[in-house]
């Protein structure tokens, strides 16, 4: 026997109490002169024993009335009784793996099984029980805010369950379940996986956190008993498409982009001839043929051009007759832009036009342009001088380029400064004309201001060109910088920087979202290029000049300059527009104009469902927010009087990998878990009745309470009126 | 040497003052309705004519209205009596029993009180009143007398009684009879604690000799409920006797007891035509007395 509250359990010991009382009462008695001792003699002889047996049996009752009433409230569970079982309420948690894998199986797919399953668990718990479903995958949240009591409704969720919910997260899992379970009332705990066991839910990696959660469930005061419940049978044979790769950060109409795929076989079967379908906005465009032999990885590569701006949707399907379709498509929501107006602000102006300080950042921008050959420009750049900044020389741009302006005026100032404000990009470059104290007194201000960080001190040496720095080779996380990972879209570590300016004092906070952030460094430790947020905006700042002048980058044997300020500008240039490509439970986030605020969005899930979404007024936009991601898949956005905008909801693709863990490995997993594993509801019942949990009885105790009550007035008033 | 004010409060006084009519005409019921008096013609007054009917008898008939009127008349006379009263009382330990309420008296300082009152009626009334105390054996025997001054002396033997020692009222009895030889009335005043049938068998010594006996039984509230309910001992007043119980386990059984014992001594008074008057402590004797006299007056019609 276990007791819920066995700190109560000491109140037994007020079976003192009554015995104390009668101990006193004896000692305390009073005396009585009586006259009439001829009626009392008679029958104080004739009933001594009687009496003394009667208070030695009303002394036991009152006795026992705190000696149980302290074992009731200790809430007492018996446990020896495996009887008991099929009898007992239980606090029931199903954890149901709804991952990806899940959906494996065809008609018969495991996670109907797994429904089944579960339903089969849940139904046949006893009534009154209460019970909670949690769902693995998705963000690991139980069905119902609140454990219920209703068998059907818990079944009836069920069954409009889907899988393909990204991958079961088991750690989180299990510490909802727990959580779950502890706000449980029930002595019988129970708390059931069922799952595929998918190696790569279960791999080892994740075996410390398990094990935290397991011997935090051992800890408790009622230990659950855990059931692994193995649904569903491998499926071995899968063609995934792990990554889809666009060429360019940010697309413009008409330009060509490069759409890579790699596609996996996670089996064993070989594939010939495997057609790779690449459709836009569900329009076929284009197909490839590859060849996959068994766990091999291929590639296949599309180009396309989009014609018209806006939201597209860019889908590749592999045709592989496999179990598991889902992963054999991947889909990405492209936002194609027309052009990109870009301001440069030249503070070194030449007639001589690559003489001038943006005279090859010019070229960088629009190459097409320049060179007056074939091609489509996603940037616009036009070229003012320091003193001709304005408010109307910015017109429409979204990115302004300071390139070695040696100072602005006030009220240029306070222009800059609210265009960053309300989103646009700012690209800060150095140069010999720079008023350094300037910058940091009006545009770094102390860390509050437009600059994220401050100009210490100028280093390097413009006559010596031999004593050059370069920028380190790196794994880049920033966006702007990625595509520099692969060494063939260019090597920034090839370019020379032989005078740039020592920065300081990081503005905002390099570990803060949002705050300052270095992109890229020198080869001896000086930050190359920084980010901040400055309100809707970005900042960008470059450590050295963006001509020839303080480095070698613009040269064309380098082949770095182009990419990389196309690539800085394109990001800050729209990098204000929420993410399209969302990881499963990340929310959906769009911006709309102020004028749409008065309509209704409606959106369009995966599933075909439609719901409307509010859009909310702030800082003069629309903002739409949707947080019920758990779907994978297109959701489209729409908002009267604007484009479609679409979302996709995705997952890693390491889900793709189906194999299970063998049932040696579930029988090892589960007995480091100190769990039992069963592979049906069956196996459930019968592993149930044989457990040796108990059942709560402390109502036994009550009603003994009540009874020993009535029994003792019943009896006290017996004792004194009855006919002797 | 003591007065009756020190004895009964001006209130009881006054009730009893009251009483003084209702008195004599039980008094007359006493000796006139129940038995002859031993003194005829003593203190005979004619009252009024009657006309004869036939069962009358002839010596009461007027012959000098016979001779005038030709008619027969019975003359009827107002009798008086000089009643022989003696008062019985129980001084015996039984008899000090007192409870713990705020006025409550014990049983001997109310009988003494009920024995002064009668004492007192009888001879405002100009009837002979003597009073007897006893507990185990007869402690004071004082003769009737019907002087005023004779309340004094029985009013001094009141006061200077303490009550003690054990007592078996039948036994008593015996030992008193011979001293009570003229046949009167007697008042017996007392709880009658004791075996019920040696009792019976005493007054029964006392109806022999042809006394009208009433008996004005004492009890305190406490003897007639048992209300005690915490662990009680209860010491004899009598003896060294005593009994540690829970009182409310045997309150049961004492009632029953006590039901029984009452009852025996009502059907052994009626069975010798002895009247049995309870009186409780906590109800003023005075109104007990004129509830007793004024019942005794309307049973004589």
């Amino acid at each position: 026997m276990t007791f819920l509250n066995i700190a109560l359990i000491g109140g037994v010991l007020a079976f003192n109490i009554p015995l104390i009382i009668h101990l006193i009462n004896r000692s305390r008695f009073r005396v009585v002169k009586w006259g009439a001792m001829h009626l009392l003699d008679p029958i104080v002889r004739i009933n001594r024993k009687r009496v003394r047996l009667e208070q030695i049996i009303l002394l036991l009752i009152r006795a026992l009335i705190p000696i149980c009433l302290a074992l009731a409230m200790a809430a007492p569970v018996l446990t020896g009784c495996q009887n008991l079982a099929g009898n007992a309420k239980s606090s029931l948690v199903v954890l149901l793996d709804n991952s990806y894998s899940m959906a494996a199986g065809g008609a018969n797919a495991n996670f109907n099984q797994a429904v089944e399953q579960g339903s089969q668990i849940i139904k046949g718990v006893k009534d009154g029980s209460d019970m909670s479903v949690v769902l693995m995958a998705g963000g690991a949240k139980p069905i119902l805010d609140e454990p219920t009591f209703k068998k059907s409704l818990l079944t009836n969720e069920l069954e409009q369950l889907s899988a393909a919910y990204g991958k079961a997260d088991v750690p989180a899992s299990l510490q909802v379940g727990s959580s779950i379970i502890d706000r449980m009332k029930l002595p019988k705990r129970d708390m059931v996986v069922v799952s595929d066991f998918q190696r790569i839910s279960w791999q080892d990696e994740q075996g410390p956190a398990r094990q935290r959660v397991s011997e935090w469930l051992g800890d408790k005061e009622i230990m659950p008993s855990l059931t692994m419940l193995h649904v569903g049978k491998e499926v071995t044979d899968n063609v995934a498409i792990t990554e889809m790769k666009l060429s360019r950060v940010v697309v413009g109409v008409g330009q060509k982009v490069a759409i890579r795929v790699n596609i996996r076989n996670f089996g064993d079967a070989s594939y010939t001839s495997l057609r790779v379908y690449l459709d836009i906005d569900a329009k076929r465009q284009d197909v490839r043929e590859i060849n996959l032999g068994p766990k091999e990885e291929s590639q296949a590569l599309f180009t396309h051009t989009f014609e018209t701006a806006g939201s597209h949707v860019v889908k590749v399907l592999a045709d592989a007759d496999t179990t598991l379709l889902e992963d054999n498509s991947y889909l990405k929501s492209v936002q194609v832009l027309d052009r990109i107006p870009v301001l440069l602000v030249d503070g070194d102006p030449d007639p001589e036009f690559l003489k001038s300080e943006t005279g090859f950042f010019r070229i960088a921008m629009q190459p097409y342009a320049e060179d007056q050959s074939d091609g489509t420009d996603l940037l616009d750049a036009r070229v003012v001088s320091a003193s001709a900044f304005s408010d109307q020389a910015i017109g429409d741009a979204k990115v302004i380029v300071l390139a070695n302006v040696a100072r602005l005026n006030s009220a240029q100032m306070q222009t800059l400064t609210s265009f960053v404000k309300s989103g646009g990009g700012l690209l800060i470059f150095p140069g010999n004309r720079i008023d350094a104290d300037w910058y940091n007194q009006s545009m770094y201000v102390a860390g509050t201001g437009l600059m994220p960080m401050r100009f210490a001190s100028l280093a390097g040496s413009v006559s010596d060109e031999t004593k050059h720095v370069g920028i380190v080779s790196q794994t880049y996380d920033h966006p702007a910088l990625e595509m520099f990972n692969d060494r063939r879209n260019g090597n920034l570590s090839s370019g020379k920087v032989w005078v740039w300016y020592r920065l300081a004092g990081l503005a905002g906070g390099a570990a803060k979202p949002g705050g300052t952030s270095v992109l890229a460094r020198l080869e001896n430790g000086d930050p190359f290029l920084i980010a901040r947020k400055f309100g809707d905006g970005n900042v960008m700042l470059c450590a050295t000049a963006c001509d020839f002048d303080w480095n070698n980058l613009p040269s064309p044997r380098l082949n770095i300059y182009l990419p990389l300020w196309q690539q800085v500008v394109s990001y800050l240039a729209v990098n204000v527009e929420p993410a399209r490509n969302v990881t499963v439970g990340q929310s959906l986030l769009a911006i709309v104009p102020p004028k749409a605020t008065k309509y209704q969005a409606t959106l369009t899930a995966p599933s075909g469902q439609t719901r409307t979404v509010p859009i909310v007024e702030s800082g003069g936009r629309g903002i739409i927010e949707y947080k019920q991601t758990n779907q994978l898949g297109l959701y489209t956005l729409n908002v009267a009087g604007q484009k479609p905008i679409h979302f996709v909801v995705d997952t890693p693709r390491i889900e793709s990998d189906l194999a299970q863990l063998s049932t040696d490995e579930i029988a090892e997993l589960a007995d480091s878990m100190g769990a039992d594993v069963v592979r049906s509801w069956d196996e459930y019942e019968e592993l149930d009745k044989t457990r040796r949990h108990g059942s709560e009885i402390w109502h036994w105790f009550f009603w003994a309470v009540l009874g020993l009550c009535f029994a003792e007035l019943t009896l006290q008033h017996w004792f004194a009126t009855r006919k002797l | 040497m003591s007065q009756i004010t020190d004895f009964l409060t001006p209130a009881d006084l006054k009730k009893i003052g009251n009483l003084q009519v209702l008195a004599r005409q039980v008094v007359e019921g006493f000796t006139s309705g129940l038995h002859r008096s031993p003194h005829k013609g003593f203190s005979v007054e004619f009252k009024q004519h009657r006309q004869y009917v036939p069962g009358d008898e002839i010596r009461h008939l007027d012959w000098k209205v016979f001779g005038k009127s030709d008619k027969f008349f019975i003359r009827e006379y107002e009798e008086e009596t000089n009643l022989r009263c003696t008062i019985l009382l129980d001084s015996s330990g039984s008899m000090a029993y007192k409870g713990e309420g705020k006025n409550a008296v014990s049983k001997h300082h109310y009988a003494s009180r009920v024995a002064a009152c009668l004492a007192y009626l009888m001879l405002q009334q100009q009837d002979t009143v003597g009073l007897c105390t006893f507990d185990t054996k007869i402690k004071r025997f004082i003769p009737p007398r019907s002087r005023a001054s004779h309340l004094k002396v029985v009013i001094d033997e009141l006061q200077g009684l303490t009550p003690g020692g054990e007592t078996e009222l039948g036994d008593v009895f015996h030992d008193m009879a011979p001293k009570l030889s003229r046949r009167g009335l007697i008042i017996l005043i007392s709880d009658l604690f004791g075996d019920v049938s040696k009792l019976m068998k005493g007054l029964a010594h006392f109806r022999h000799a042809r006394h009208e006996i009433v008996v004005f039984q004492i009890w305190d509230r406490d003897e007639l409920e048992f209300p005690f309910k915490n662990w009680t001992r209860f010491d004899s007043l009598e003896s060294a006797n005593h009994h540690m119980i829970d009182p409310s386990h045997l309150r049961k059984a004492y009632l029953d007891n006590l039901e029984k014992f009452r009852e025996e001594l009502k059907q052994g008074c009626n069975r010798h035509r002895i009247d049995l008057v309870p009186m409780i402590t906590d109800e003023p004797y005075a109104d007990a007395l004129a509830y007793y006299l004024s019942r005794r007056r309307r049973r004589q019609g």
